[in-house]
């Protein structure tokens, strides 16, 4: 029995590892960046979930939709609601889309992650906290397109005493710099930690099981933790992509009204 | 493989019968040990059936045969290490169960919160349209009021067309006696004026006639044939007397 | 002659007529309404599909109406797997297969 068990040990990061499909090479310029890899795979896989999600539920156009809408109508309210008590004001709804369709894709993202043997889009460092720093340094721009100089005296809180401006405005830089790798750190830091806490844990029980029959009864009580873990799991899926948007809109408020 | 026949419907059976159906294998490298060892039931012959049914197929006998075939390809698959055992599989069996349980608890709750939704919706939705139904029926009657207004159209024209040539013949009448007076004004103006001319040549005859009178009298001859008349006439008066 | 005006405006009597009808604004209001209905579709409604092909018998099976079931979510979860199983037993597994490849 022993050796129809895969007894070698994986790193548990090769879940993260992303293989190349179909490359280019050309002897004029580098084309790795064109790489069909398993992370575009799992990209064009999301696209076609959210897509889906929409063409397929509307129950054809019909003033109702079928019984999958009302999970995309709940989405919607819910990000609407967030949005608009995060940002306030009039301008809410012109970048609602921008965050919602964040949302969508960090959501199912997520949640195609927990399925085994999947991808982890959002585990990927470079790509989320590209993604984060686009989005803030594209805020930033805004910020300052919109205000102008103006824009700094977002790093002067109100009310603060003179000599403090020199240090304050040098920390709320500081901080608000490094908003655009915390938002995504914060993320595929999460995401990543989960997965391989999920791979290790199972990798252990794995172990444990292998030794013999007793082992193999026992197990299945360890298993019932990793279950309780896989729902936490899904949970922090979830509230991930949730955090993203709020943290998203709580900038988009700082650059739009400066305080 | 056997994939496909996870249904939702088959999900309200117990999660360790998915498991055996999800990942044959694991089960199958354990000896069948655990998930497999039915839990106690009341009636295993129930759940023996219900097992089956949540099989595809139609038939007990094609049931069993798509059973024996995903076991057999399993088994082969596990044996030729075309599927092998690692730490994901203890995390598919995990997912497998997650799975079940929500299909099992969190499902049919989603399913009568969006049949709640949808009845509510549905019903504002139709509510509006009976009322909307009522409202162009009401529109209606009081339309279909004025249905026979056309017979009622023709009876007022009559009337009307009576109205007006009695109007006519009115008017008609109405100038006659306007002439007539006209002319009776015009002869009577008429006669007063021959009336007044009349008078006027009187008054002048008679003014005439007083100047000829007095013209007579300052005349001296007839001034004596006055007073021989005069005197005539006394003497008969005279005469008669005696 | 104040008497006949009032008179002939009276004659013919104007009580309704398909003109007088129609001109009033209400009564347009209601032609609109009546064309509106003549346009709407009569009786139970077509079983109707944007998508052809595979995939609208797919969407008309698992997403339509009362069709509506979670099942697209578990064939998606067996496709991921089988997938990602393969993927992975492409690319490291079968490296692995009878203790040869451990590393």
């Amino acid at each position: 029995m022993l050796n129809l068990i895969n007894t070698f040990i994986n790193s548990p990061l090769d879940q993260f590892e992303s293989q190349t499909f179909f490359s280019i090479f050309t002897p004029f310029m580098d084309m790795n960046n064109f790489n069909i890899t398993t992370f575009a795979l799992y990209t064009f896989i999301v696209l076609f979930i959210i897509i889906s999600l929409f063409m397929f539920t509307n129950n054809n156009n019909m003033i109702m939709g079928s019984k999958w809408f009302i999970t995309q109508e709940m989405i919607y309210d819910t990000m609407v609601n967030t949005i608009k008590n995060q940002m306030g004001g009039k301008l809410w709804g012109f970048y609602m889309p921008f965050i919602y369709t964040f949302f969508m894709f960090i959501l199912v993202s997520n949640l195609l992650s927990m399925i085994p043997y999947s991808f982890a889009l959002t585990a990927q460092f470079v790509f989320i906290i590209s993604l984060s720093f686009m989005v803030w340094l594209g805020m930033t721009i805004m910020g300052f397109y919109k205000h102008g100089l103006v824009f700094f005296a977002l790093f002067v809180p109100q009310g603060t005493p003179l000599v403090l401006v020199p240090l304050l405005v040098l920390i709320e830089m500081m901080s608000y710099i490094m908003r655009s790798l915390s938002l995504g750190l914060r993320l595929a830091a999460n995401v990543m930690a989960g997965h391989l806490l999920m791979i290790i844990l199972g990798g252990l029980l794995m172990q444990f099981m292998s030794i013999n029959i007793l082992t193999t009864i026992l197990g299945f009580i360890p298993l019932l933790i990793i279950l309780c873990v896989v729902m936490l799991e899904f949970a922090i899926a979830m509230i991930q992509s949730y955090v993203w948007t709020v943290l998203m809109a709580s900038y988009m408020k700082d650059v739009q009204y400066l305080h | 493989m056997n994939f496909c026949s996870l249904t939702l419907k088959s999900a309200t059976k117990p999660l360790l019968t998915q498991g055996v159906r999800y990942v044959p294998i694991s089960t199958n490298v354990r000896y069948l040990s655990s998930p497999s060892t039915p839990p106690p039931v009341k009636d295993p012959k129930t759940k023996a059936m219900s097992i089956i049914d949540a099989l595809p197929g139609n038939s007990v006998l094609s049931k069993t045969g798509i059973l024996g075939t995903s076991a057999a390809a399993a088994i082969y698959a596990i044996s030729n290490e075309l599927y092998i055992v690692n730490d994901e599989s203890i995390l598919l069996l995990t997912f497998a169960g997650f799975t079940a349980l929500m299909a099992k608890f969190v499902a049919p709750l989603y399913k009568d919160f969006a049949n709640a939704r949808m009845n509510k919706v549905s019903n504002i939705l139709n509510e509006s349209r009976t009322r909307h139904v009522d409202a162009i029926k009401e529109r209606i009657g009081s339309v279909s009021e004025l249905q026979n207004v056309a017979e009622t159209t023709k009876v007022l024209f009559d009337v009307s067309k009576e109205t007006l040539e009695l109007e006519a013949k009115n008017f008609e009448l109405k100038q006659k006696v306007d002439l007539a007076a006209e002319a009776k004004s015009v002869l009577d103006s008429w006669v007063r004026h021959e009336a007044s001319l009349r008078q006027e040549q009187q008054k002048q005859l008679t003014q005439s006639l007083l100047a000829k009178v007095e013209s007579e009298l300052s005349n001296p001859k007839f001034q004596e044939k006055v007073l021989q008349q005069s005197i005539a006439d006394v003497e008969k008066l005279f005469s008669k007397l005696k | 002659m104040i008497f006949k005006r009032a008179l002939s405006t009276l004659i013919p009597p104007k009580v309704v007529s398909v003109k007088h009808l129609t001109a009033a604004p209400n009564a347009k209001r209601i032609n609109n309404v009546v064309g509106f209905y003549k346009l709407l579709p009569q009786g139970p409604a077509p079983k109707i599909n944007n998508l052809s092909g595979p995939l609208g018998r797919y969407k008309a099976k698992y997403y339509d109406g009362e069709n509506a079931s979670g099942k697209p979510l578990l064939h998606l979860i067996g496709a991921i797997v089988v997938l990602g199983y393969s993927m992975e037993y492409y690319f490291h597994l079968r490296h692995h297969k009878n203790g040869e490849g451990e590393h």
